[in-house]
C-alpha cells in the first residue's frame, strides 16, 4: 500500500521545510516526493536532493491547473508504479488544491500499486496569513481542504494574531487538527496519525493560467557582494509574494529565501548549478519595473534578466 | 499582378561611406551622446519594402523569402542607419485568435475581434513562442537580416503595444471599459504587457538591437487615462527591454502632443511620431528626460504625393526646426504606404546623409500643393439631417480611423432617421483638398454639419447618440 499525503501552503510557509523533516523522519522507508514548483525553476527539488529519495519536478504553474495538471496525474501514476511507501507531494504555494479528490479519482484505474490518500497538511504562514486569506481563493482552499492544519512561524505570533488566526481556522475549517510550530518542527509520528481526508466535496480548482502571477528569473552575478545582493532583496521584497533561489558571491555559495520582509540568506554547502532567483509578483506586471529600479539603485550590472 | 512600377532614381544616389552613417550613429543618438549635428535615418518600410520586389502586402508578411528579398532591397536602396524588419501589428492578435482582413498593399487589419461580445482575458497559455502564428517568418527574416547588415545597420523588431493589442482583443468597446470598468483594462493591458515581454524577448533573441513598442492608439486616450490605467504596463515592457540590454522606441500616431509627457515617464529610450505633432514641440518635452526623438516626414501629402523636391524640402524643414540635434533620429511619421514612389525616400535618405548637397538643389523651391483642385464644402444648413464627416487616414487600414468610422457605423440603425455619413481617405487627392479646405489639422477627426466634434478622439455609443440628439434638436427643434 502505498500512503500519498499533499503538502499545501502559501508561498514561503514552510512546506519544503516540512518535507525536509518528513523525509528524514522516514529515510528507512523508500518514498518518492512529487514538488511542485511555480516558476520555470525548480529550486525546491534542489532544496530536498538527497540519495535514495526518488525525486519528480513539475514546475511552471500549479499541479491542479489545466496547464500542467496531466503532467500531475501522469507523474503519481509513474511514481505509484514504483516499489515505494510513501508518496509526498509538495503542491506549489498558490496551488488550490480543492480538485485533489477528483484527480486521485481520475487515475484510479492506471495506478499500479494500491493507493491510500491520507489528506493535506497545509502549512500556513502565522507572519502572512491574515493579509492574504482575504485576497487570494487559493489560501482559502489551501485551509479548507486541509485534514491537518499547521500554524508555522508561531515566533512571528502577536497574541492577537493569534486569536484572529484561530477564529478563522474555526469558520473555515473547524475539529482539524492543528499545531503551531517554529520551522515546522512537529511531532512526525502524531501529525501523521491525526491526519485524514477531508470529507469537503471536490470542486474545481481556482488555478487557471489566467490568473498566474507573473514571475521573473535573474540571474546574479558572482561579482555582487552580500551588502549589495541584501539591498536590493530588501528594496524588491515588498513587491513580491516570494523570492528563492541559489547565488554565489565571493566565490561561496548561498540559499535565498524570502517571504515579505523576511529574508534569509544562508551559505549552501552543496554545488550550485546556476545562480538563479526566482521572484513571484504581488504586484503583478509591476515587479518588472520594481526590478529595473532595484537593479539601477543598488546591483548595476551586478544582477540581469 | 501589380500594376504600378516605378523607374530607379535618376537624380540621387546615396554614397556609402563619405558620411558617418549607420548603426553606430543610431546607437550614439539612442545612448544620447552628441553626433555633432549627424543625424540618423530609420526608413519605416513595412508592406512598402514588398513593393521593391514586385510583392504584395500579404507576401511580404506570410513569406519569409520575398519578406528577406524586399528588406535586402530596402537596405541596399535607402540606405538606412536602422530599419524595421517588419511593421505589423495585427501578427500579436492573429495568434491570439483575432479575424484578420487581408489587403494586398496595406498590412492586415483585425476585423473579428476575441472579446468584442464579452469581456475575457486570454490564456497564457497562448504566450507567443518562436513557433506561433507568423513568428517563424519574422524570425527567420531577423537572423538572416542580422547576420547580412547586422554589423552595420541596426534592426528593429516592432511589437505590438498593450492599449492597440488590448483594443484588438476587446474591439472598440475598450475604449468604453476605460470609464466603466477601469479594473478590466488595467487587467488586460497587463496581459498585453506581459505578451509584449515574451515578443521583446524572442525578437532579442534573434539579435534585434532595438525594440520598438507600437501603439498607434496612445493618442486616442487622455494623458489621464493613459497615466492611471497604462503607465504600468507600458513601463514594464520599456523596464524589461533595458534590463536585457537592449534599446527601446515607443511608436505613436496622430496627435499625441498632450500624451509626450506620460509617453516619456514610461522610460523609452526613443519616442516615434508622426506629422501630426509638432517637432519641435515635442522635442522640447522629451529633451526634459533626454528620450531621443523620431519622425516625422509626412507620409501621404510628402512621401506617397510629393516629388523628390517635396521630400528633399521636407526633410530639410524638419531639421531646420529642431535647435538641438542631439538626441534626434529622421524618419517617416509611421508605417510607409505601400505606393510611395522609391526615388521619394531615396531623396529623404540622401537629405539625411547630405544635406547641404540637397539644400542647394532646393533653393526657392515650394511644396506642391492642392489648392488647384475645386472642393465643394455642403450647405449644412440647407441638408434635412445632419451631416457626420469622417475624415480618416485610411479608413480600413488605420487603427484610430477604423474605430472613429465603427463609432457611426455600430450605431447607424439608430441614428439614421437624424443623420447621414460620409468617410473621407487621405490617401484620395480630392480628400487631401477637402481636409485641407476644412482647416482640420488632424486626423481622424468626426464632424457634425461642418464642426470638427472628435479631433483624435473616438467617442463611445452613449456619448455619440447625445451629441447627434443635441444637435438635431438645437438644428430643427424637435
Amino acid at each position: 500500500m502505498i500512503n500519498i499525503i499533499l503538502l499545501t501552503g502559501f508561498l514561503g510557509s514552510g512546506k519544503t521545510t516540512l518535507l525536509q523533516r518528513l523525509i528524514n523522519h522516514y529515510e528507512e522507508s523508500p518514498i518518492a516526493v512529487i514538488v511542485n514548483e511555480f516558476g520555470e525553476i525548480n529550486i525546491d527539488a534542489r532544496l530536498l536532493e538527497k540519495d535514495g529519495v526518488k525525486i519528480a519536478e513539475l514546475s511552471n504553474g500549479s499541479v491542479f491547473c489545466a496547464c500542467i495538471k496531466e503532467n500531475f496525474m501522469q507523474s503519481i501514476i509513474e511514481m505509484t508504479s514504483r516499489e515505494i511507501t510513501y508518496l509526498f507531494i509538495e503542491a506549489s504555494g498558490l496551488a488550490d488544491p480543492s480538485n485533489m479528490d477528483l484527480i486521485l479519482e481520475t487515475i484510479k484505474p492506471k495506478v499500479v500499486h494500491p493507493c491510500q490518500y491520507w489528506g493535506s497538511i497545509c502549512v500556513l504562514d502565522a507572519d502572512s496569513f491574515i493579509d492574504l486569506e482575504g485576497v487570494l481563493p487559493a489560501v482559502k482552499n489551501q485551509l479548507l481542504y486541509a485534514g491537518s492544519i499547521i500554524i508555522n512561524k508561531e515566533d512571528l505570533l502577536t497574541p492577537s494574531n493569534k486569536a484572529t488566526i484561530q477564529t478563522i481556522i474555526q469558520s473555515v475549517n473547524p475539529n482539524t487538527p492543528t499545531y503551531f510550530t517554529t520551522y515546522c518542527n512537529v511531532d512526525i509520528d502524531r501529525l501523521l496519525k491525526e491526519l485524514r481526508p477531508t470529507e469537503k466535496v471536490a470542486q474545481k480548482s481556482s488555478n487557471t493560467l489566467e490568473n498566474q502571477p507573473p514571475t521573473l528569473i535573474l540571474k546574479v552575478l558572482p561579482s555582487i557582494t552580500l551588502e549589495k545582493l541584501n539591498a536590493f532583496l530588501d528594496f524588491v521584497a515588498p513587491f513580491t509574494y516570494r523570492i528563492k533561489g541559489f547565488v554565489t558571491v565571493e566565490e561561496k555559495n548561498y540559499s535565498v529565501s524570502g517571504v515579505k520582509s523576511h529574508l534569509i540568506i544562508m551559505p549552501w554547502p552543496s554545488k550550485i548549478k546556476s545562480t538563479n532567483l526566482v521572484l513571484i509578483s504581488a504586484v503583478g506586471i509591476g515587479l518588472v519595473s520594481a526590478v529595473a529600479d532595484g537593479i539601477k539603485l543598488y546591483a548595476k550590472d551586478l544582477i540581469t534578466l | 499582378m501589380l500594376s504600378k512600377k516605378w523607374k530607379a532614381p535618376f537624380l540621387f544616389y546615396v554614397v556609402k561611406g563619405e558620411f558617418e552613417m549607420g548603426k553606430e550613429l543610431l546607437m550614439k543618438v539612442l545612448n544620447h551622446e552628441d553626433t555633432h549635428g549627424e543625424i540618423p535615418w530609420v526608413p519605416f518600410a513595412g508592406v512598402h519594402a514588398g513593393k521593391l520586389k514586385g510583392y504584395t502586402g500579404k507576401d511580404t508578411l506570410t513569406d519569409a523569402t520575398k519578406l528577406i528579398e524586399s528588406l535586402r532591397e530596402v537596405h541596399r536602396l535607402y540606405e538606412p542607419d536602422g530599419m524595421p524588419i517588419t511593421f505589423d501589428l495585427q501578427l500579436e492578435a492573429e495568434i491570439l485568435g483575432c479575424g484578420l482582413m487581408w489587403a494586398d498593399y496595406n498590412p492586415p487589419s483585425v476585423n473579428q475581434p476575441l472579446f468584442d461580445k464579452e469581456k475575457g482575458i486570454p490564456c497564457k497559455c497562448k504566450f507567443p513562442t518562436a513557433e506561433s502564428g507568423r513568428i517563424p517568418i519574422v524570425l527567420e527574416a531577423m537572423h538572416t537580416m542580422k547576420k547580412e547588415v547586422g554589423n552595420e545597420t541596426a534592426l528593429y523588431g516592432l511589437i505590438t503595444g498593450p492599449l492597440t493589442l488590448g483594443s484588438h482583443l476587446r474591439g472598440s468597446d475598450f475604449f468604453k471599459d476605460m470609464r466603466k470598468d477601469p479594473d478590466y483594462v488595467v487587467e488586460l493591458a497587463s496581459y498585453c504587457a506581459e505578451y509584449a515581454i515574451k515578443m521583446a524577448d524572442l525578437y532579442i533573441d534573434a539579435g534585434m538591437d532595438i525594440i520598438a513598442v507600437v501603439d498607434p492608439l496612445v493618442s486616442q486616450v487622455s494623458p489621464k487615462i493613459f497615466h492611471s490605467l497604462l503607465h504600468d504596463s507600458f513601463k514594464a515592457v520599456f523596464d524589461h527591454i533595458r534590463m536585457k540590454g537592449v534599446k527601446s522606441s515607443f511608436f505613436v500616431c496622430g496627435n499625441a502632443t498632450y500624451q509626450l509627457d506620460v509617453m516619456c515617464q514610461t522610460s523609452p529610450d526613443s519616442i516615434a511620431v508622426d506629422e501630426n505633432v509638432d517637432m519641435p514641440t515635442a522635442k522640447a518635452v522629451t529633451d526634459q528626460y533626454n528620450i531621443a526623438l523620431s519622425g516625422n516626414i509626412p507620409l501621404t501629402t510628402t512621401m506617397l504625393f510629393g516629388t523628390q523636391q517635396d521630400n528633399i524640402k521636407g526633410v530639410l524643414d524638419l531639421e531646420d526646426s529642431i535647435e538641438n540635434t542631439q538626441n534626434f533620429i529622421i524618419s517617416p511619421g509611421c508605417d510607409m504606404p505601400y505606393d510611395i514612389p522609391p526615388e521619394n525616400a531615396v531623396a529623404c535618405a540622401m537629405t539625411v546623409h547630405r544635406p547641404e548637397e540637397a539644400r542647394a538643389m532646393v533653393e526657392n523651391y515650394s511644396a506642391t500643393s492642392f489648392d488647384d483642385i475645386d472642393i465643394e464644402i455642403p450647405d449644412y444648413k440647407s441638408l434635412d439631417k445632419l451631416l457626420i464627416e469622417l475624415f480618416t487616414i485610411d479608413p480600413d487600414q488605420c487603427a484610430a480611423c477604423t474605430y472613429i468610422v465603427k463609432s457611426v457605423t455600430d450605431i447607424y440603425d439608430e441614428i439614421k432617421d437624424k443623420t447621414d455619413y460620409i468617410v473621407y481617405q487621405y490617401s484620395i487627392k480630392e480628400d487631401i483638398a477637402r481636409t485641407q479646405k476644412m482647416g482640420l489639422k488632424n486626423l481622424p477627426t468626426m464632424c457634425i454639419d461642418g464642426d470638427p466634434v472628435y479631433i483624435s478622439i473616438i467617442p463611445d455609443r452613449d456619448q455619440l447618440i447625445a451629441e447627434i440628439d443635441k444637435r438635431y434638436k438645437e438644428k430643427f427643434g424637435k
